[in-house]
């Protein structure tokens, strides 16, 4: 599905141009994680190992077996990547639910809080130089999008947690 | 009077009990313990010192009579101005030396005192160590969760600068101290007003985690450990190590008997598993723990001395959870590192399953002890499922 | 950066994007820390290498802000090396000061690095004028992080008798205990906030749904147990919730966290030098937003304007907040 070309976009980008994330998980890159968007049908599984980092979208049901399961709303998830809120805050509220090894979310959590990432630019860089002209019109939706749903979806788009 | 390889100190009490009872403590110490030295005075709270006035000197003197090297204790955290003023006083006299447990005290200090570091002072290398030495300090008693392998180094650093060297040997360990009153917190009242509440619980307030696991005790604005650190059975170590003297913590019930086994065990007359047997049976509600020095956190219960083992012959000594937990934690360093984060249920677990009904009736485990087992179960079962791995490993008991 | 009779806005980071975030804040000052345990938020995927230290240092400096290296847990018997490094380094990095608490590690700093400003960090628990004075006397330090155990009159007494900065806690994680002498952690779980600069440490922590229950577990300990669906805060060993007694509850403390923005004008009369904001654990959008905060109330401090309402109720831990020691009656 497309979805799983995005998540793969979305792998290698992070492994070329984001290498220090995967210094800052140091031995927590070899564990697995579930990233589980719960207003979603699917989840996300994660393995970022530095050489091969993986990311697929599975129903919910096949994702089987996990270190680390991250649950919470897009919205919250995205906000998250995109420095728009703060983990902690989240989870105090119960909107972010944690389950399984909490050494490897926080790892996990930290290293992509400094990547300063942005989803849009991350999915369309591998396209290099052809970037901007898919980049521009995501960003729009995005941004459209964003307003509709309040899910920050673009670095910019967030901000302010309280 | 040095007890063979160790020397025995006595530390301060930590705990708020009546003046006739903290008379008769000390008296029966002075009498009848085969001890060195007493470290004696206020350590946890400020507010109980005008209580103790009466009684401290007559106990001073007793315990000098006897023939024991009296120091003062001082609090662990000086914050008003009275506490500050009291620590001048200290060393006002001159005639005894003083353990600061605060590094308040070092600002005060005359020049060229004698002095003893307490272990509430952070004490953590062979630099620190130094520096204090050369400042005059004659003595340290490290902070109780060192592990073993800093106790080594810092016992070598101690010998090179010619100062003795002492750990905390027995009774609960203090893990913090605060600003804030727990005694009062928990009784609905402030410091300011507190009524002295902490002087019900003359070992400490058992604090309990929500699944029933005994954890911590409160102490004032002091929080102990529920465990009681016991090294009687790893004194030929210690000795080894370059520790010379051990520190042993009051407590109610029989300390003089603790005191006498601890000194049966530094000089070699009894062995470390008699000495164990020996402190148990003189505390019989005690847990212990080594876990600080040997273990894999401060609350790992006491390994391999196991009353089940083929050789052991004092099986009707006390069944209480210190010995079924003792007795199958030859497996608990696997146990955590397969799982990390399971100690006291994952060896209770275990125990549970192999203390069947067919066992008991075979007659292993005497049948009154029974009942105190089965009662600790439901605490295990409440406290959660052991993970499998480390059910599928043997405990020692087994092979008796 | 700051005028004379202001106060000194200090601001946590765990990664340089947090450092950049707060220099761009408004933070006069930036703390943080190499990534191993020499400094006491040694927690996963957090903290600075080498390079990444010496890089934040430039940039905050381009933009007039200063930068705290805290090398604030004990050294281990043995390895002191790793300690001395951290100091070698941050002097090399031109560091504007090291936060420290072991003695032997101040004694080496001061001999050294005699020019490196010497802070004595929070874990030295330095909690009146003489313990204070004994630092100063030896060391030569130039400031002091109070401990949280002292109320602003205390504050205040401390200030009149000393003749160095002090800097005290405003917002944040709350450490019930007197900081740097506390071993909850390493009695539950063999991780040491002194010696491995980790509290709660996240390597024991277990959620687990029992009986339709949320249950946190530290070192195997419960400390939490909360209906399903409620905050579910993390289980830092103090503020669990246990049974002491007759009493059902937060022995120690309830999952609250400091903050004392309304008592800024009271802290600044006392002779405060410095705020500190806690937190390099925390998100670049905490620190954003508390920075952004509280350089705000400053500013209006300084010009004289009341001190605008804060917005900062959803970054703390149980979103209640307490003033903690500040307050005598918190004892």
């Amino acid at each position: 599905m497309p979805l799983n070309l995005a998540a793969r976009r979305l792998a290698s980008s992070l492994a070329g141009r984001h290498p220090a994330l995967f210094e800052r998980l140091g031995e927590q890159a070899s564990k697995t994680f579930v990233i589980d968007p719960t207003d979603l049908p699917f989840v996300f599984l994660l393995e970022p190992r530095p050489q091969a980092p993986r990311l697929v979208a599975v129903r919910r049901e096949a994702a089987g077996a996990w270190d680390a399961r991250v649950a919470g709303p897009l919205a919250a998830l995205i906000g998250l990547v995109h420095g728009a809120y703060d983990g902690d805050a989240l989870v105090f509220s119960h909107d972010l639910v944690l389950e399984g090894d909490t050494e490897a979310v926080l790892a996990l959590r930290n290293a992509i809080d400094n990547e300063e990432i942005d989803l849009v630019d991350e999915v369309f860089a591998p396209l290099g130089p052809l970037a901007v002209l898919a980049t521009a019109p995501a960003r729009r939706l995005a941004a459209l999008l964003g307003g509709l749903t309040g899910v920050a979806l673009t670095r910019g788009a967030g901000g302010s947690l309280a | 009077m040095t007890q063979g390889r160790f020397g025995l100190t006595v530390g301060p009490l930590l705990f708020n009990w009546p003046a006739d009872r903290f008379a008769d403590f000390y008296a029966r110490l002075a009498d009848e313990a085969p001890v060195d030295r007493v470290v004696i005075g206020e350590s946890v709270c400020s507010k109980r010192e005008p209580f103790r006035e009466e009684c401290l000197g007559p106990a001073i003197e007793r315990l000098e009579r006897a023939g024991k090297k009296v120091v003062l204790a001082s609090l662990t955290l000086v914050t008003l101005e009275r506490e500050r003023r009291a620590a001048r006083e200290l060393f006002a006299q001159t005639q005894r030396e003083v353990e600061i447990d605060d590094l308040t005290l070092m600002n005060l200090l005359p020049q060229g005192a004698p002095f003893a570091v307490g272990p509430m002072i952070n004490v953590y290398n062979e630099p620190t160590l130094g520096f204090l030495a050369r400042k005059g300090a004659s003595r340290f008693c490290l902070p109780p969760e060192l592990p073993f392998a800093s106790v080594a180094t810092l016992a070598r650093s101690a010998a090179e600068h010619g100062v003795g060297l002492e750990i905390w040997a027995y009774g609960r360990m203090p893990l913090a101290i605060s600003g804030r009153c727990y005694h009062a917190r928990v009784h609905g009242l402030s410091k300011d007003s507190c009524q002295f509440v902490c002087e019900r619980d003359a070992d400490g307030l058992a604090v309990r985690t929500a699944d029933g696991t005994e954890f911590l005790a409160i102490n004032g604005v002091q929080t102990l450990s529920h465990k009681y650190a016991n090294l009687a059975g790893d004194l030929d170590r210690l000795a080894g190590a370059g520790v010379t003297s051990l520190r042993l913590s009051p407590h109610s019930g029989d300390f003089i008997a603790i005191a006498r086994a601890f000194a049966r065990a530094a000089a070699g007359e009894i062995a470390p598993r008699e000495a164990l047997e020996q402190v148990q049976a003189a505390a019989p509600e005690a847990a212990f723990t080594n876990g600080f020095l040997f273990g894999a956190n401060g609350a790992a219960p006491l390994p391999a001395a196991c009353p089940w083992q083929p050789r052991a012959k004092h099986s009707r000594v006390g069944c209480n959870l210190s010995r079924i937990t003792r007795a199958s934690t030859r497996t608990r360093r696997d146990a955590w590192t397969s799982n990390g984060s399971w100690p006291g249920i994952t060896h209770r677990a275990a125990w549970r399953r192999r203390s069947s009904p067919a066992s008991r009736r075979r007659g292993r485990i005497p049948p009154d002890s029974a009942w105190t087992i089965s009662r600790r179960w439901t605490s295990s079962i409440s406290a959660g499922v052991a993970p499998r791995r480390s059910l599928r490993r043997g405990c020692c008991w087994r092979r008796a | 950066m700051t005028s004379p009779g202001s106060l000194e806005l200090v601001c946590p980071a765990g990664t340089p994007a947090a450092f950049r975030t707060a220099v761009e804040a408004g933070a006069h000052a930036v703390y943080c820390g190499f990534n191993d345990e020499t400094n006491a938020r040694n927690f996963p995927g957090l903290n600075f290498s080498r390079v990444e230290m010496a890089d934040s240092i430039g940039f905050a400096h381009r933009h007039g802000a200063k930068v705290l290296i805290a090398v604030n847990t004990f050294p281990r018997a043995g390895a002191f090396e790793l300690w001395t490094r951290a100091v070698d380094d941050a002097a090399g990095m031109q560091a504007d000061a090291v936060i420290l608490a072991d003695l032997g590690l101040l004694d080496y700093a001061a001999t050294t690095h005699p020019a490196l400003r010497l802070h004595v960090s929070v874990q030295a628990a330095a909690a009146n004028a003489d313990a204070i004075a004994f630092y100063a006397r030896n060391f030569g330090v130039r400031r002091v992080v109070l401990p949280r155990v002292l109320s602003v009159q205390e504050i205040a007494a401390i200030n009149r008798d000393i003749d160095i900065e002090t800097e005290v806690f405003i917002f944040g994680g709350l450490c019930v205990m007197a900081e740097g002498r506390c071993s909850l952690s390493s009695y539950a779980t063999g991780k040491s906030p002194n010696m491995n600069g980790a509290c709660s440490p996240a390597s024991h922590v277990e959620y687990r749904e029992e009986g339709g229950d949320l249950v946190s577990r530290i070192g195997g300990f419960a400390i939490h147990r909360v209906k399903a669906g409620q905050a579910a805060p993390y289980p830092t060993l103090c503020k669990g919730s246990f049974e002491a007694g007759e009493y059902r509850g937060h022995v120690f403390e309830d999952p609250v966290s400091l903050d004392a923005a309304s008592l800024i004008p009271q802290l600044a009369a006392a002779g405060v030098t410095a705020l500190k904001i806690e937190g390099r654990q925390r998100s670049r959008a905490y620190t954003q937003t508390v920075v952004r905060n509280f350089r705000r109330a400053l500013d209006a401090l300084a010009a004289g304007r009341p001190i605008p309402a804060g917005e900062l109720r959803a970054l703390t831990e149980g979103q209640r907040t307490t003033s903690g020691a500040y307050n005598k009656t918190w004892r």
